[in-house]
């Protein structure tokens, strides 16, 4: 068995040797056939590296007969691999090649000549902490502010719209067969205000002497709006009480008044029609019984004295603080029409009384009912008024008048629309003639148009017949 | 003696709109400055323009009338804060106050 094993062993070395003896032939044999053949003569600088590669096998060949039989018969395999192995290696030989790389290593980088090199202090880039949106966070506050003062405003107005209407309901119902009927879209059983905003409500009564309805606007502070509440602090407005009662065919005498504060007179004044029209004089309130703080517009001083009787100066002199203006007319139009605005038809006029009452603090208190009934009783007077026949004639001329003024205005527009579209046309004509390549023409239209300019500068003479005798 | 007469009765007519009181305009002023601020916010990210254009909305659906058209208060609505949405969007950054950039 000893035997066997030593003769194993032996056996193992002479093959080993064999295979390395077998090795080396074939490579000779390669390097020959290698040279022979003229058409690879150019890899020979390779084969010469391979042959450097071929030591490192053999030194590892010397290795071969310290480890086992099964490990060696690996290695010869792996001497052959190594062949290829090499090859592939030889890809990146070309790494420690001295010759591939120009001035490579050649001087050695010195230290002190290395350039500087400065790292700036690059900030930390990090999500933004929350607390740096503290603007978003207060304009959002705001916005929040801005919903709850929207919410809360809106509430109070509505209350203060429903507490009139419980105040007053009883006094309107008095008054009007309807109360609270404010077009088709309205529930019978829920008649009272109708929302035109948050802050305006409207109501429409009708069925009462002396007049066709009367359409009472609640037109209170902008609550639900916080930068008109904060404008509020600053310049403090009431809530107003508009009250538009129109008056039938009948019911009034052909004249213009007007009660109403000092700077309210100046801007109506100023900015009505019917009032700058037929009221030019605005006196001072004293001089009919009333506060100075009120003025009096009146085209006719008949009916301003019929109208502020005793009853109705007690009442204004009271409650003076809380009227804006009362305003009765019979041609009532608006505010003046701008002048760009072409004047084709005489404006719409209407019979109006308009009051504007200011309420107090919280949609009026006490003083709206006096108030009220001072309109009712001022309806009921101007219902009986009548004017004397020289009044009357003096209203109707100054009314003759006004539709003159109205018609010669008109007349004067239409004349200049008129010369402008002629001057238009014959600009477009002159145009016309100046494209045309016919001098002729050209000539003939000069002439002509010179004749019709001295026509024009020549004036007119009438002609008068002188019959012979 | 009862004033009231029901052979006087009349529907409600709203008054002609040249003698009808000054309208109020602020809906609509509101209206197109929130447009033109949501465009600016929007075109030239400035976010505080795209917040502008935010109250302005509101403050113009706070004055609306009940008569006004939803759909443009909506839309001046919508278009404000997809200005402001976008702006943050494209740059996440806070908002500076204008004084910071002053003092810069």
């Amino acid at each position: 068995m000893i035997f066997f094993v030593f003769f194993f062993r032996k056996m193992r070395l002479v093959v080993l040797l064999a295979l390395l003896l077998c090795s080396v032939t074939i490579s000779h044999g390669f390097e020959d056939t290698n040279l022979e053949d003229d058409d690879f003569a150019e890899f020979e600088q390779f084969e010469s590296n391979d042959d450097n590669d071929a030591g490192f096998s053999k030194e590892e060949i010397d290795d071969i007969p310290k480890v086992n039989a099964k490990k060696d018969e690996f290695d010869t395999n792996s001497v052959e691999d190594d062949i290829v192995v090499e090859d592939e290696d030889n890809e990146f030989e070309h790494f420690q090649d001295p010759e591939e790389f120009e001035g490579f290593q050649e001087s050695p980088p010195r230290n002190a000549e290395q350039p500087k090199i400065t790292i700036s202090k690059v900030p930390i880039v990090m999500r933004p902490r929350w607390d740096a949106y503290w603007l978003e966070g207060v304009l959002c506050c705001l916005l929040a502010a801005y919903a709850l003062v929207y919410a809360v405003g809106r509430a109070k107005n509505t209350t203060i719209a429903t507490n009139f209407l419980k105040l007053h309901r009883p006094l309107l119902e008095d008054n009007f067969t309807l109360v609270g009927e404010s077009g088709s879209d309205m529930v019978p059983e829920d008649r009272g205000w109708r929302r035109e905003a948050e802050h305006c409500f409207t109501m429409w009564c009708s069925g009462r002497q002396c007049c066709e309805g009367m359409l009472l606007t609640l037109k209170l502070i902008k609550r639900q709006d916080l930068v008109n509440v904060l404008l509020g602090v600053v310049r403090p407005n009431p809530d107003t009480l508009l009250i538009r009662v129109e008056l039938g065919k009948d019911d009034n005498d052909p004249f213009v008044l007007c009660v109403a504060q000092k700077k309210v007179a100046t801007r109506l004044s100023k900015e009505m029609q019917d009032l700058s029209m037929f009221c030019p004089e605005r006196r001072p309130g004293d001089k009919h019984g009333l506060p100075s703080s009120l003025s009096v517009m009146s085209e006719c001083a008949e009916a301003t004295s019929a109208l502020l009787d005793a009853r109705v100066v007690a009442a204004l002199t009271q409650y003076a603080a809380h009227v804006q203006y009362i305003h009765v007319s019979d041609r009532y139009c608006g505010p003046k029409q701008m002048e760009e605005t072409s004047v084709t038809k005489p404006p719409e006029t209407e019979r109006v009384l308009l009051a504007s009452l200011s309420l107090n603090g919280e949609g009026g208190g006490d003083e709206v009912r006096p108030l009220l009934l001072m309109i009712f009783y001022m309806l009921d007077r101007i219902k009986r008024l009548r004017l004397s026949k020289e009044a009357l004639s003096k209203c109707e001329k100054r009314r003759q008048k006004a539709a003159e003024a109205w018609v010669r205005g008109a007349h004067a527009a239409r004349q200049e629309s008129a010369a402008l579209r002629r001057e238009e046309k014959r600009k477009q004509e002159k145009e016309r003639i100046l494209a045309e390549d016919d001098p002729e023409k050209q000539r003939r239209w000069e002439l002509k148009e010179q004749k019709r300019q001295q026509k024009r500068k020549t004036p007119k003479l009438k002609q008068l017949k002188v019959k012979a005798l | 003696m009862d004033p009231r007469r029901a052979d006087r009765e009349r529907r409600y007519k709203p008054p002609p709109p040249s003698s009808a009181p000054a309208e109020d305009l602020t809906t609509d002023y509101m209206n197109i400055l929130g447009m033109v601020f949501s465009m600016c916010g929007l075109m030239m990210r400035l976010k505080w323009c795209a917040w502008t254009a935010v109250f302005c909305s509101s403050i113009s659906f706070a004055n609306s009338r009940v008569s006004d058209d939803t759909k443009q208060i909506v839309s001046s609505f919508m278009l404000s804060i997809s200005a402001v949405v976008m702006s943050y969007l494209q740059n996440p950054a806070p908002m500076s106050p204008p004084w910071a950039a002053l003092a810069t």
